[in-house]
C-alpha cells in the first residue's frame, strides 16, 4: 500500500521531467541532427562544423559584436535605471505609478512603432550604422526588464541601511557602492539577464539601426535560415543557445557562492 | 558639551507628535526617553541624528557629531566585522593604517577580535550590538543615540546588558541618550529618566525621583504598579491633617495590608502577579485598586486596615534635576 502510494508521488515528477525534455531537450536534439545532416540527404556530415570552422573569422566577429553590445546595454540599462528605480521604490501615490507606467513603456510598445521613430531620430544624430547607435536602441528597448528588477530590489531594502550610512559619515557614493550595491546585485542580474537576452537576440532593430553594417550574430544566422541550409542553422543556433546558457551558470554560481559567503540564504 | 534641546516640535499630518520639548543633558550624562511606542520616542532621536528635521524648535550638540545606533542594530550585511567597524572612520577618509589600528583597539575592546572577519548573519544577537557600539563609538561621536538597545534581546540577558551599556558609556565618557519603552530598563541604564506622554515630557529626574515621587498618576502608572488611595484610608499616614484630604500614590511596597474585624475596606478580588499582589478593595461603596508587596494572607470578603509603610530614599538619588 504504502509502496504503491510512493509509485504514485513519483509519477508527477516522472511527467514533469518527460515534459522538460520535449520542451527544450528535443529541439536541441533536432538542432544537432540539423547541425550534422547533409542537405538534402539521409546522410551524416560535419560540413556545418566544419564551415563555421572555415569561416570562424567572420563569425566569431559576429559573435563578438553580438556579446559586446548584450553586455554593453546590460550596463547602459543598469546606469540609467538605478536612480529612477530608487526614487520610485522610495516614493508612494498615483502619480508614482503613472511616472512608473511611462519609464516601463518602451517594454510595452510594439517594436516596429518604436523602432521607426528612433530611426528617423538616429538619421539626424548620424547614429544609424554605428555600433553605438544599435548599443543605444538596445538598451532603450531593453532598460525596463532592469527597472523593474531594480524597482523590486529597492524596495526589499530597508532605508535604515541608507540612513545608518550617512549617519556614519558616508556619502552617496560611498553608501551605494558598500552599502546598497550589494543588496542590488541579485536583481540587477536577474533584470541584467532578460536584457542581455532581449539585446543578443534581437535582429530586426540590430539590421534596422546597424543596417546590415554592424556585425550581428543574429544578422550572420538569418540568411542561413532564409537559404534553408538548416545544417548551418542548426550549428548556429546550437552556439546561439550555448551563450547564454553557459553565462548564466556562470552567473547563477558566482551568486551564489557570493551569498553563502556572507552566510546569506540562497 | 551639553545638548540642548530647544522647543522642538514635529508634527506628521495633523498629528503632533512632540510638543515644545526642551531638555538639557549634561557633558557624559546616560539619560533615557521613556514612554509607550508610537509617542514619538524614535523620531526625537532621528531628530537628534540629523535624519530628520522638526517643525520648529532646535537641537545644539557641538559639532552635530551624534551618532544613533539603530534598534535592529542595521549591520551592513555585505561587510565583514571588520569593515563594518571600520565604515565610519573610512567614511572620513582616514589613513588606513589608523583605521586599521582603531577597529582592532575596538574589537578587542569589545571582545571581537576572534569575529573580525566574520558576516554579521553568523553573529548573535549579542554580539551584533557590540558590533554596532563598536562601529558607533569607532568615529568618537560627542553624542550617542541608542534606539530600544534591549528589545532584541531575551529577558534574562536584558540587564547584564544594560549594565554592560552602562559600563561602556562610563568608560568611554561619551553624552548617551536612549529611548525605550521598559521602565525597569530605564531605571537600571539611566542618570536620569525623561518620560514622554502624548508628546510632552512630563517629568525628567532620576529613576528613584520619578518612580517614588511621580508628579502625575499617569507619571506613576507608566514607571510602575501603584495604588491612588486617600490619604483618608491610610492607617499610618504620615500627612498632616490638612492633607489627608487628598490622595497619595504607593507603590506595592509602601502598602501593607492588615487583616482587622474593624477594617475600614473588603477585599472584594485578590490576584498574585509574581512580585507583588493585586487587589480590589472596597470602601463606603467605593472600589480601590490596590498592589501590595507585603505577604498577608487575604481571602474575598475579609476587612482589612491599609498600613502605609515608609520605604527609605536616599535624598541625593531623588534630587531634583529638571
Amino acid at each position: 500500500m504504502c509502496e504503491r502510494s510512493a509509485r504514485a508521488s513519483r509519477r508527477p515528477d516522472v511527467v514533469r521531467l518527460a515534459l522538460i525534455i520535449a520542451l527544450f531537450g528535443l529541439p536541441v536534439i533536432m538542432l544537432l541532427t540539423s547541425s550534422l545532416s547533409a542537405r538534402g540527404a539521409a546522410t551524416l556530415t560535419l560540413r556545418a562544423w566544419r564551415y563555421l570552422f572555415a569561416e570562424r573569422r567572420t563569425f566569431l566577429t559576429a559573435l563578438a559584436s553580438s556579446l559586446g553590445y548584450g553586455f554593453s546595454a546590460m550596463v547602459v540599462a543598469f546606469a540609467s535605471s538605478v536612480l529612477p528605480a530608487k526614487a520610485l521604490a522610495r516614493a508612494h501615490g498615483s502619480r508614482i505609478a503613472v511616472v512608473e507606467a511611462i519609464l516601463l513603456a518602451p517594454a510595452l510598445l510594439p517594436s516596429i512603432t518604436f523602432a521607426i521613430g528612433v530611426h528617423q531620430l538616429f538619421i539626424r544624430a548620424g547614429l544609424v550604422d554605428t555600433w553605438i547607435g544599435v548599443l543605444l536602441v538596445l538598451s532603450f528597448v531593453s532598460y525596463p526588464y532592469m527597472l523593474r528588477a531594480l524597482i523590486a530590489s529597492y524596495e526589499s531594502i530597508d532605508p535604515a541601511y541608507e540612513q545608518c550610512a550617512r549617519n556614519l559619515g558616508a556619502g552617496a557614493l560611498r553608501t551605494f557602492v558598500r552599502v546598497e550595491l550589494p543588496f542590488l546585485l541579485p536583481g540587477a542580474v536577474a533584470g541584467g539577464s532578460v536584457v542581455f537576452l532581449v539585446a543578443f537576440s534581437d535582429y530586426f532593430l540590430v539590421f534596422l539601426i546597424g543596417g546590415g553594417i554592424v556585425p550581428a550574430f543574429t544578422s550572420y544566422l538569418v540568411p542561413f535560415i532564409r537559404s534553408a541550409d538548416y545544417s548551418i542553422a542548426g550549428a548556429l543556433s546550437l552556439v546561439f543557445l550555448l551563450v547564454p546558457v553557459v553565462l548564466f551558470v556562470l552567473q547563477d554560481r558566482a551568486l551564489t557562492v557570493l551569498l553563502r559567503r556572507r552566510g546569506m540564504a540562497v | 558639551m551639553n545638548v540642548q534641546v530647544h522647543k522642538l516640535t514635529k508634527r506628521f499630518g495633523e498629528t503632533t507628535v512632540l510638543k515644545n520639548l526642551s531638555f538639557t543633558v549634561s557633558h557624559g550624562e546616560f539619560i533615557s526617553v521613556l514612554g509607550p511606542s508610537g509617542v514619538g520616542k524614535t523620531t526625537l532621536l532621528r531628530i537628534l541624528a540629523s535624519l530628520e528635521s522638526p517643525d520648529s524648535g532646535t537641537v545644539q550638540c557641538g559639532s552635530q557629531n551624534a551618532v544613533l545606533v539603530f534598534q535592529d542594530y542595521v549591520l551592513f550585511p555585505f561587510l565583514t566585522v571588520h569593515q563594518n567597524v571600520a565604515f565610519g572612520l573610512e567614511a572620513r577618509r582616514l589613513p588606513q593604517r589608523e583605521v586599521g589600528a582603531r577597529v582592532g583597539r575596538l574589537l578587542s575592546h569589545f571582545g571581537l577580535s576572534d569575529k573580525a572577519a566574520e558576516y554579521p548573519a553568523r553573529l548573535s544577537a549579542g554580539q551584533k550590538q557590540r558590533v554596532a557600539l563598536a562601529r558607533a563609538l569607532a568615529v568618537e561621536p560627542q553624542l550617542l543615540l541608542l534606539d530600544e538597545p534591549l528589545a532584541n534581546l531575551d529577558k534574562n540577558l536584558k540587564r547584564d546588558t544594560a549594565l554592560y551599556l552602562r559600563g561602556v558609556q562610563r568608560e568611554f565618557g561619551i553624552t548617551t541618550i536612549c529611548v525605550t519603552h521598559d521602565q525597569e530598563e530605564a531605571m537600571v541604564i539611566s542618570d536620569r529618566i525623561a518620560l514622554l506622554l502624548d508628546g510632552e515630557i512630563k517629568q525628567l529626574g532620576t529613576p528613584a525621583a520619578v518612580y517614588y515621587q511621580p508628579n502625575s498618576v499617569a507619571v506613576a502608572r507608566f514607571m510602575g504598579p501603584v495604588s491612588v488611595l486617600p490619604n483618608a484610608l491610610l492607617v499610618c499616614c504620615e500627612a498632616p491633617a490638612g492633607e489627608r484630604s487628598g490622595t497619595c500614590m504607593l507603590r506595592p511596597e509602601q502598602v501593607a495590608l492588615r487583616p482587622s474585624a474593624s477594617g475600614a475596606l473588603t477585599v472584594r478580588e485578590v490576584r498574585l502577579l509574581g512580585l507583588y499582589r493585586f487587589c480590589i478593595l472596597q470602601a463606603e461603596g467605593t472600589d480601590y485598586e490596590v498592589f501590595t508587596s507585603h505577604p498577608v494572607e487575604l481571602h474575598r470578603g475579609q476587612r482589612v486596615d491599609i498600613d502605609r509603610v515608609r520605604v527609605s530614599i536616599d535624598k541625593e538619588a531623588v534630587r531634583e534635576t529638571v
